[in-house]
């Protein structure tokens, strides 16, 4: 029977037993699809750190088939220039230049009023004693808002924006049909010509706001990158905030409430809430899958892993690896320390941790305070069909 | 869209989907052979998978294609899981 069942349903929603299973049985599986499953602590961190294992093996794959595609008449050469300098898919020398090249200029961590300004316009109209849907009311828009406001994009279109950017991350799933692929090519040319033309008006017109300040660092740079490779920056930026921060948000205060001794102490212990977002971004991260190829033979606990062979990392379930974690199945917001592998390791180390956190920690904080007593509605609640980034699709509850 | 009485008319129809994209003749599309074997691969995978979801108009799972990994195996699942009176 096979191990690796990343699609069933069930998995979606529970993946944890399949990941235990993989662990225990076969750390390093061969997968029927012929990639490696890593699932434990030790040799996902290794592999993130080395670099024989290089990352991009999605965007080769989307390269390919735009080739094959065009053989069919069918176009879908938007992907590629949409993702093609996403920071989470190229390698140096290139992921160097442009990770430093963002890193000089997205200096601005004073974020806090910025993101507590969202959130008050969120939930000030909210009252105890109804409801609201986690997903649609709170972590969804929220993330949005503050992306828009940090790059100087005017949010008049939210829902298409989101809609977007859902569309277009849907490229990071393991396995895309070919309808994920033209909606993927589809959001990718909206998004292209949306972000063509701030770069315009924004060369024009530059303005305190981090596009501008790309754009302005960029004509600095010796070897400026191209309009095509910035607007590919602008559009990772701008999704990879999306749908993990989505996920911090309401997977956290799903289980926060699913642990109400847990959630009794953090309301009672605000101070708590960094080591919290830790430990909740520990027991089930947005980011549960990360693939990675190999450019050498290399011999990983007897397993032969041959030059090409594509590895995927489940982050997740490293994170909760009983050799490194005591209790990995416990949440436990005191956990100290709390070496997760939720933002990744190495060179590819999550550039938007810190937004991310920050984001979390303030959303749940302010929401815990306003609606202390909150029930979630459902026992099921329905999850997005996608395990790379896992996130629900809605959570209704009570407030 | 088509509705099936049997598997064995969608293992009919893979084999000459599969003969058209692979230029082979029909009738060395064996339904016992494994796919990987016809050249198909995890491109021209998606590109088969479609032309069978919009013929039957349903939806198959991506990882199919290696789940079951013969034109019987992925014929019996696909009749299964969409067609078979319970």
């Amino acid at each position: 029977m096979n191990l690796w069942v990343p699609l069933d349903q069930d998995n979606v929603r529970d993946p944890f037993p399949m990941y235990a299973r993989l662990r225990q049985e076969s750390p390093i599986y061969k997968a029927q699809t012929g990639e490696w499953i890593i699932s434990c602590y030790e040799n996902v961190k290794y592999i993130l750190k080395d670099q024989r294992f290089r990352s991009g093996n999605k965007l080769e794959w989307i390269n390919r088939g735009i080739t094959y595609f065009k053989s069919r008449d069918r176009d879908l050469s938007a992907i590629a220039t949409a993702i093609n300098s996403f920071l989470l898919l190229i390698n140096p020398p290139e992921h160097t230049q442009i990770r430093k090249f963002v890193s000089s200029v997205w200096d601005d961590k004073v974020v806090d009023q910025l993101i507590l300004e969202n959130i008050d316009i969120l939930l000030a109209t909210r009252r105890r004693g109804s409801t609201l849907d986690i997903v649609d009311d709170l972590a969804k828009p929220l993330p949005n808002m503050t992306i828009c406001k940090i790059m100087g994009i005017t949010n008049d279109d939210y829902e298409k924006l989101s809609t977007l950017s859902n569309n277009l991350v849907k490229v990071l799933n393991l396995y895309n049909s070919f309808k994920d692929l033209v909606n993927i090519d589809s959001a990718s040319k909206n998004l292209i010509s949306l972000f063509n033309k701030l770069l315009k008006s924004k060369q024009q017109t530059p303005g305190n706001d981090l596009i501008s300040k790309l754009i302005v660092a960029n004509e600095q740079e010796s070897e400026p990158l191209s309009d095509e490779a910035l607007i590919s920056v602008f559009i990772f930026l701008f999704i990879a905030g999306q749908e993990t921060t989505i996920g911090l948000i309401s997977t956290g205060l799903m289980h926060l409430s699913k642990n109400p001794d847990q959630l009794g102490r953090l309301i009672a212990q605000p101070e708590l809430m960094p080591n919290a977002i830790d430990e909740l971004l520990r027991y089930d991260g947005p980011v549960h899958l990360l693939g990675r190829i190999a450019t050498e033979d290399v011999e990983l606990i007897g397993k032969q892993i041959k030059k090409g062979d594509t590895v995927t990392l489940c982050l997740a379930s490293a994170n909760r690896d009983g050799n490194y974690f005591e209790q990995p199945d416990t949440l436990d917001l005191t956990r100290t320390p709390n070496r997760h592998i939720a933002f990744g390791s190495g060179i590819h180390f999550c550039l938007g941790d810190w937004l991310a956190k920050r984001q979390g920690a303030l959303a749940i904080g302010k929401f815990l305070e306003m609606f202390p007593d909150y029930r979630i509605n459902t026992t099921n609640p329905i999850w997005n069909n996608n395990l790379s980034v896992r996130t629900l699709k809605s959570l209704p509850c009570h407030i | 869209m088509v509705k099936p009485k049997s598997q064995g008319e969608i293992i009919v129809f893979l084999q000459k989907v599969i003969a058209e994209e692979t230029k082979l003749p029909y009738s060395d599309v064996d339904e016992n052979l494994g796919l990987h074997q016809f050249g198909l691969d995890s491109i021209s995978s998606v590109y088969l998978l479609e032309k069978v979801e919009n013929y039957y108009g349903i939806t198959i799972s991506p990882l199919y294609f290696w789940d079951y990994p013969t034109i019987r195996l992925l014929a019996t699942q696909i009749f299964k899981e969409n067609f078979q009176q319970q």
